[in-house]
């Protein structure tokens, strides 16, 4: 290698002195940050190895690392804080934007957790109130009324008959409460008689709804509730129809058949068996005498068909036995017998043995009704006196007609209470009472007063429920 | 509005033209309804009986006078959740307590009869029974002293039957509808 001269190694070191000084006042203007952009503000105040912190208030917390890696800075501690700031919002941050650190320095934030969670209030009840009262309960709690619905009830119209949230429930102030208010009971007008189509429109102009029961064609028949009932607005009137007129059938003859075998008969046709009334007939007992409607009419399905029915013919007429002769004990049952009884009973002293009857009134082979009463004279039979003694000449003719008196009166008294009285009650009932009409002969049975009694019962009960019965307890204050 | 009591007479709809006469010609011509006049006619001594059963069935009309409200509060008033309301110090008789009752059924079992009377001395009984199953919906009871003093309207629906030994005279299956009105109870009825 070819030695430079001295000499131009002195020129060349001189030149370098002279650069220097303009050089160093140059490197002091432009900052110690070479290949990175001069900081804003930075200036001369800006020291060799120093970074300007930036700012991170306001940013969230996600762009943070980015921001500060640009910087030549790096996260510090991050804490949480309660703020008005979105959550993750940086809120604070130290060393504070703009300050000059050395490079690498961390820097320390302060996150948002959001807004401060205000205190639960409880909804209060507000079923039964009207909209105006719920909505100044519902501003005291710091609630607000939310939208307001319509629903039926036969409550007045605008109480209140249900809430959402429902009372008791924990929910944050100025929360919208939900009310759905009765619409009030309206007047059930009448759709009996008429058609399906002109119900519903005249039960639409009431704002109640039609709901039809069955599957027949017809005029209505009857309708659930009644007219003139309340009922909530926008419920439904049940009705039922009766079938219309095409569908009539024919009355099947049912005179002459046994009353068992009505049913056999009616049913197919969809007839029914009405009133079954008995009389006697010469009929055989059970056969059908009267019909109503007769055979042949035509009617509605499901009508019903009264029926008389044969009990049997009337017992043959009877000739009143002879009975004289015969002990009183024989008489009641031979009398049993034929369906007749004893009438009054007379004594008499006769020859005759005591008990011996000596008259009869019908006379026997008289014809006799079934029932009819035989009266009858029965013998004391003969006084028999002592051989030494008299008949006093001071009989006790009193005391005597009175003890006969006696014997005959305790005699009808025993026989009007164990005699099996004969007469047929017709009875009519009245609500709590059955009056009697005596239609027979014996003014006996006229003492008698049958009735029913009905025995009220409150009866048993129990209650089934899932859980608690009790679902909100409020209280009121008088 | 009608401020007559609600009575199983309204539940079932009772009228007796509207008795299913079929039904009364089978119990007519039934064994036991022949056994109820032959007993009839043993202890009325001989008194021929011309009733039908349909006559009997107009006495129903009275045991069917029970108001259904004191069949709910007979029921309610049983349950150990209301009797802490009997309790005069947490419960002051200034004090009105509304209680809702959530969905429930009473089911009740009633024993009435007719007795047929000679001259005050019963001589047979027509047992009945009636069963009902009622579902409640919406109830709120009103309380105060101690005494449920109002019943404010609900929703309900129901079953309910009459019966004479095997026979149902009568049964009602309602729709749900709803309580017509608020019931009060005068001074209340004591839990």
């Amino acid at each position: 290698m070819k030695r430079l001269p001295k000499r131009f190694l002195d020129r060349i070191l001189t030149g370098l002195a002279k650069l220097a000084l303009p050089l160093f006042i140059l490197f002091m203007v432009s900052g110690p940050t070479w290949g990175q952009p001069a900081a804003p503000g930075a200036g001369f105040a800006a020291r060799p190895g120093t970074v300007q912190v930036p700012n991170l208030v306001g940013q969230n917390r996600e762009q943070v690392p980015r921001i500060l890696d640009q910087a030549r800075l790096h996260l510090g501690e991050a804490a949480s804080v309660t703020s008005d700031q979105p959550r993750d919002t940086v809120v604070r941050q130290a060393p504070a934007a703009g300050q000059r650190v050395p490079a690498g320095t961390p820097v320390r934030i302060w996150v948002s957790t959001g807004p401060p969670q205000p205190n639960l209030v409880r909804v209060p009840n507000i079923i039964q109130s009207n909209a105006q009262q719920a909505r100044q309960l519902l501003a005291h709690d710091r609630l607000r009324l939310g939208r307001v619905s319509g629903d039926q009830s036969m409550l007045s119209q605008g109480t209140i008959i249900r809430q959402a949230p429902t009372a008791g429930q924990q929910v944050r102030p100025d929360t919208a409460v939900d009310i759905w208010v009765s619409m009030g009971p309206v007047q059930v007008p009448n759709v009996v008689g008429i058609n399906e189509p002109e119900a519903r429109r005249i039960l639409a102009g009431a704002r109640l709804r039609l709901e039809v029961a069955d599957q027949v064609q017809g005029p209505i028949e009857r309708q659930v509730p009644a007219a003139g009932e309340s009922a909530p607005m926008g419920s439904s009137v049940q009705v039922w129809r009766r079938p219309a007129g095409p569908t009539l059938v024919e009355v099947p003859p049912l005179i002459g058949r046994h009353l068992d075998e009505v049913t056999g008969i009616l049913n197919p046709r969809n007839l029914g068996i009405g009133q079954v009334t008995r009389r006697q007939a010469q009929e055989p007992a059970g056969t059908i005498i009267e019909q109503n409607p007769a055979a042949g009419t035509q009617v509605q399905p499901r009508i019903k068909i009264n029926l008389v029915v044969s009990i049997g013919a009337p017992p043959p007429l009877m000739e009143v036995p002879p009975l004289i002769g015969r002990h009183l004990n024989e008489a009641g049952s031979i009398l049993n017998s034929k369906n007749l009884g004893i009438g009054q009973v007379t004594r008499r002293q006769a020859q005759e043995a005591e008990g011996t009857i000596i008259g009869q009134d019908p006379a026997a082979g008289t014809p006799a009704q079934p029932r009819m009463k035989v009266n009858l004279v029965v013998s004391t039979g003969q006084r028999v006196l002592p051989l030494d003694n008299k008949i006093p000449p001071n009989i006790p003719w009193l005391l005597i007609t009175l003890t006969v008196s006696g014997v005959l009166g305790g005699t009808y008294v025993l026989y009007r209470i164990f005699k099996a009285p004969s007469a047929t009650l017709a009875v009519r009932v009245v609500p709590g009472k059955v009056q009697p009409e005596i239609t027979a002969d014996s003014p006996s049975l006229a003492d008698l007063e049958v009735r029913l009694r009905p025995v009220i019962d409150q009866g048993q009960q129990s209650i089934t429920a899932t859980g608690s019965l009790i679902s909100e307890e409020r209280k009121e204050h008088e | 509005m009608n401020d007559s009591p609600i009575t199983l007479k309204d539940f079932f709809l009772f009228d007796t033209r509207n008795l299913a006469q079929d039904r009364l010609s089978d119990i007519e011509v039934s064994g036991e309804f022949v056994t109820l006049r032959n007993n009839l006619a043993q202890k009325t001594r001989g008194i021929t009986w011309p009733l039908a059963f349909g006559d009997i069935l107009q006495g129903i009309e009275e045991v069917l006078k029970v108001k259904l409200e004191d069949i709910l509060v007979g029921a309610w008033k049983k349950t150990r959740e209301l009797r802490k309301y009997r309790d005069p110090e947490k419960y002051p008789p200034t004090e009105t307590v509304l209680l809702h009752l959530v969905e429930h059924t009473i089911n009740s079992e009633l024993h009435p009869a007719l007795e047929v009377v000679v001259n005050d001395l019963a001589v047979e009984k027509i047992q009945l029974i009636i069963k009902l199953a009622l579902n409640f919906n919406g109830i709120i009871l009103k309380i105060k002293g101690g005494k449920i003093i109002e019943i404010l309207p609900g929703s309900c629906k129901g079953t309910g039957n009459l019966s004479w030994g095997k026979f149902v005279l009568l049964e009602e299956q309602t729709k749900t509808f709803t309580l017509p009105q608020s019931i009060k109870l005068g001074e209340g009825i004591p839990i």
